[in-house]
């Protein structure tokens, strides 16, 4: 008898939990039937793969976002007041990304991309493709264009102040996930930020440049580098890590190690002449 | 006359070409000069510079000493020959042979041409005003029964005129000097001496002796004289277009229902190159509004192709871009309250520069040269919608130490060589002379104007509006360009504000004027 009780137990536990996985099933159908394929995580069918991260070459950042870098597949928001820093470790990114048979595109709305300063950063310009619209909506275009083709490792998306549309950025984010490719979007203040860019970046992080790093050189105390506070402020990843500081360094080449058939610049006297006096 | 042949001739034809790309140019003496042969000579001289003693032929340092105000240009056949192309399709539409001999010369056979043109002056005529009013060109035009009579022809002729021999080429040639004749200048010094003055006299002389005194080349220049020249005309190669277009009956709004069609014309296209087995290297296309605005752009395939798909996304691309670029009626105005969106009428497709189908190796697995072939695919595209200004890619001069001189715009294509040729950062003395010890330096060009104050609180700068101090610097840095470069000197500092903002300062010695001409970020 008690045999036959614990057996009818047994099969009631068994059927409760088919039920739940049944009613959890169903739950999961009716979300991506609402919300899309990946809103539920399992990716067509298949099993979740947590996005590869593109290494910025800062491992404590890399740890931070939980993704190990920059994720692939995602768009990632860069925030932060002029001379912050954000262009450098989005450069940082591109580097790693051209690195072997990689290919990137630098979207730059501004007009101000400087090929030298990236190049001195490690980035290969014959892998890089520079696009300058004449306005947001060409650089989102531009952007849906790049994406489309899956050929592109990562993208940067310099936005400056400019903003962009909601339905453009679903687009882009749904377009970077087919092609794996990491776009980055670079904005100048997050206080600022465009609400659509924030609800469908999957990490933003906002910079802040805390100090500069020096070393003396032959004409004074040269900056070779930032030391910068980011926060995360939003990772769609389970271990990311809320505020960090970190030192990053402008180049891979320090100053001191420039070839030595290249002479040093001499020093001028007077040391600043002013273009006026004021009382 | 039983045959007929046409030569065009336009005499400036290279120094119009030049004089149009810089209009600078246009009051000025200008001369193009031959570069690909031993010895440079001059090529095409404009009618100032005849008038100040050039002439074609003549030695480039003997044309400097004569006319040294004059500009002097050096060849550029690809770019005269695609040009010429224009003038030898408007004679195709006389007739069906034309033959292309260089640039500024062509021939056309014009037998048979007198029912549909009327007489020989009056076709004459026509083809030289088509020509003037659709390219602006200047040409000489002559008709007579052989090529070598018609050259001489559109030769003599006044300039702006047109000439018709209305005998046959014998009486026409023979009132003409033998110098005419191509003959070496010391046969013709020789024959002048013997009291041979005119074409006629030459043509009358002893066949046997012409040529046992001047040789082969006498004789085909006796037979020249006597109206009969042998060659025939080459009609000139004319490369393979495919086109195709697809006109809508009514105004197609509907970006579905165009891309429908787009999708069977690209087919269209994609089959007859497949029936040739031919892929295009190059694609034009059409897009014709119902307000009559025309939108043409031409694009290079980065490789050939011959799939409907890459035809159809192109055009899509274009109409897509085409919302912002096209031309509207300003809002509130008559016109655009009259007139409502306008439609698409016809898409026209050609594909050119056609060359043999190539196999390609299938990739079970997507590889590098895939990756860079979708990449490139998607700067093609680009290229279409933004403008081929807009995408392109970087190269530096690494020998260039001003920041703004420190690059170049190099081509948008990626290459499928992995090995990589650009500048690295060990090979970059500009950078750390002229922008410090790196950053991401974002450069304003121009350079934004600056002032620098200084008292007791320490020193500020001012600049686009804003205001704050300097809480370090580094520098100077001179930098001063070499004597053969436009003169520059400049005293670099890499300068930190209270602010927290890193710049890239300049003064400039001579004026002591102050720039600002980056921001790290």
């Amino acid at each position: 008898m008690l045999q036959a009780v614990g057996e009818n137990r047994q099969a009631l536990r068994l059927t409760d939990e088919s039920r739940r996985g049944l009613l959890l099933k169903a739950a999961v159908l009716k979300v991506e039937r609402r919300w899309g394929l990946r809103a539920s995580g399992r990716l067509f069918g298949g099993q979740y793969q947590a996005p590869v991260g593109l290494r910025t070459g800062l491992p404590e950042l890399d740890r931070a976002t939980g993704f190990g870098g920059i994720p692939r597949g995602k768009l990632t928001e860069f925030t932060g007041p002029s001379s912050s820093g954000k262009l450098t470790i989005a450069l940082r990114v591109l580097a790693t990304a051209v690195t072997g048979d990689g290919v990137a595109a630098y979207i730059d709305l501004s007009g101000t991309f400087y090929p030298p300063s990236a190049a001195a950063m490690g980035i290969d310009l014959d892998r890089l493709v520079l696009v300058q619209p004449a306005d947001g909506a060409a650089a989102v275009k531009a952007a849906s264009i790049l994406l489309l083709s899956e050929g592109f490792d990562a993208l940067l998306l310099d936005l400056g102040a400019a903003r962009a549309h909601p339905d453009a950025l679903a687009h882009l984010t749904d377009l970077s996930a087919r092609g794996q490719t990491a776009t980055i979007a670079v904005t100048r203040d997050w206080g600022r930020a465009a609400a659509a860019l924030r609800f469908f970046a999957s990490l933003r992080l906002g910079v802040r440049r805390r100090d500069w790093l020096w070393r003396d050189g032959p004409l004074g105390r040269a900056p070779i580098g930032m030391c910068l506070d980011v926060s995360v402020l939003k990772a769609r990843s389970a271990t990311s890590e809320r505020n960090l500081e970190i030192n990053c360094p402008f180049s891979p080449l320090p100053p001191d190690r420039v070839p030595p058939d290249t002479p040093l610049p001499q020093r001028i006297e007077p040391p600043l002449p002013t273009s006026a006096q004021a009382s | 006359m039983d045959s007929k042949t046409i030569c065009v001739r336009a005499p400036w034809f290279r120094t119009e070409l030049e004089a149009r790309a810089h209009p600078d140019w246009a009051d000025l003496p200008l001369a193009v000069y031959r570069t690909r042969s031993r010895h440079r000579e001059l090529l095409d001289v404009s009618p100032s510079a005849t008038r100040a003693g050039l002439i074609a032929g003549m030695p480039f340092k003997e044309a400097q000493i004569r006319c040294p105000e004059a500009v002097f240009v050096p060849d550029d056949p690809p770019r005269y020959e695609q040009a010429f192309l224009r003038i030898l399709d408007l004679l195709d539409r006389f007739s069906p042979v034309v033959e292309d001999a260089g640039p500024g010369l062509a021939f056309v056979d014009a037998t048979g041409l007198e029912p549909l043109y009327g007489p020989d002056l009056e076709l004459c005529r026509k083809v030289q005003t088509t020509i003037k009013e659709e390219t602006g060109h200047l040409t000489h035009v002559g008709l007579a029964g052989s090529r070598f009579a018609a050259e001489i022809a559109a030769r003599t002729v006044d300039a702006g005129g047109v000439a018709a021999a209305l005998e046959t080429d014998a009486k026409y040639l023979a009132k003409l000097p033998l110098e005419m004749l191509p003959l070496p200048e010391k046969a013709t010094a020789q024959l002048s001496l013997l009291g041979v003055r005119n074409i006629g006299e030459f043509a009358r002389l002893p066949t046997n002796t012409v040529r046992a005194k001047y040789g082969e080349e006498g004789r085909a220049a006796q037979k020249l004289s006597a109206g009969r020249d042998d060659r025939p005309l080459r009609p000139r190669s004319r490369s393979l277009v495919f086109e195709e277009k697809v006109e809508f009956e009514w105004d197609e709004h509907n970006l579905d229902r165009i891309t429908f069609a787009l999708q069977a014309l690209a087919d269209r296209l994609a089959r007859r190159l497949e029936i040739r087995g031919l892929m295009a290297r190059r694609m034009r296309a059409e897009i014709i509004r119902t307000d009559h605005y025309r939108q043409t752009f031409t694009l290079d395939f980065p490789e050939p192709s011959a799939q409907a798909r890459t035809f159809r996304d192109v055009v899509r691309w274009r109409l897509d871009a085409a919302e912002t670029t096209a031309p509207r009626p300003e809002p509130g105005s008559i016109e655009a309250t009259l007139e409502s969106e306008p439609g698409i009428s016809t898409i026209r497709i050609e594909v050119a520069e056609l060359v043999p189908f190539e196999g390609k190796a299938t990739n079970l697995f997507a590889n590098r040269a895939e990756r860079i072939q979708r990449a490139n695919r998607a700067i093609s595209g680009l290229r279409v919608a933004l403008g081929e200004e807009a995408v392109f890619r970087s190269a530096l001069h690494p020998g260039e130490r001003a920041p703004e001189r420190a690059f170049r715009r190099a081509d948008a294509y990626l290459p499928q060589s992995a090995k990589r040729t650009s500048v690295t950062a060990a090979e970059l003395p500009a950078e750390r002379y002229a922008a410090g010890s790196g950053g991401s330096l974002r450069l304003f060009d121009p350079p934004l104007a600056a002032t620098l104050l200084s008292d007791r609180t320490g020193e500020r700068i001012r600049f686009d509006g804003r205001h704050d101090a300097i809480v370090g610097r580094y520098g100077p840095h001179r930098l001063r360009s070499g004597w053969w470069e436009t003169p520059l000197i400049r005293d670099y500092y890499r300068v930190l504000l209270a602010g927290g903002a890193g710049l890239l300062v300049y003064r400039e010695p001579p004026s002591d004027r102050w720039f600002v001409q980056g921001v790290v970020d």
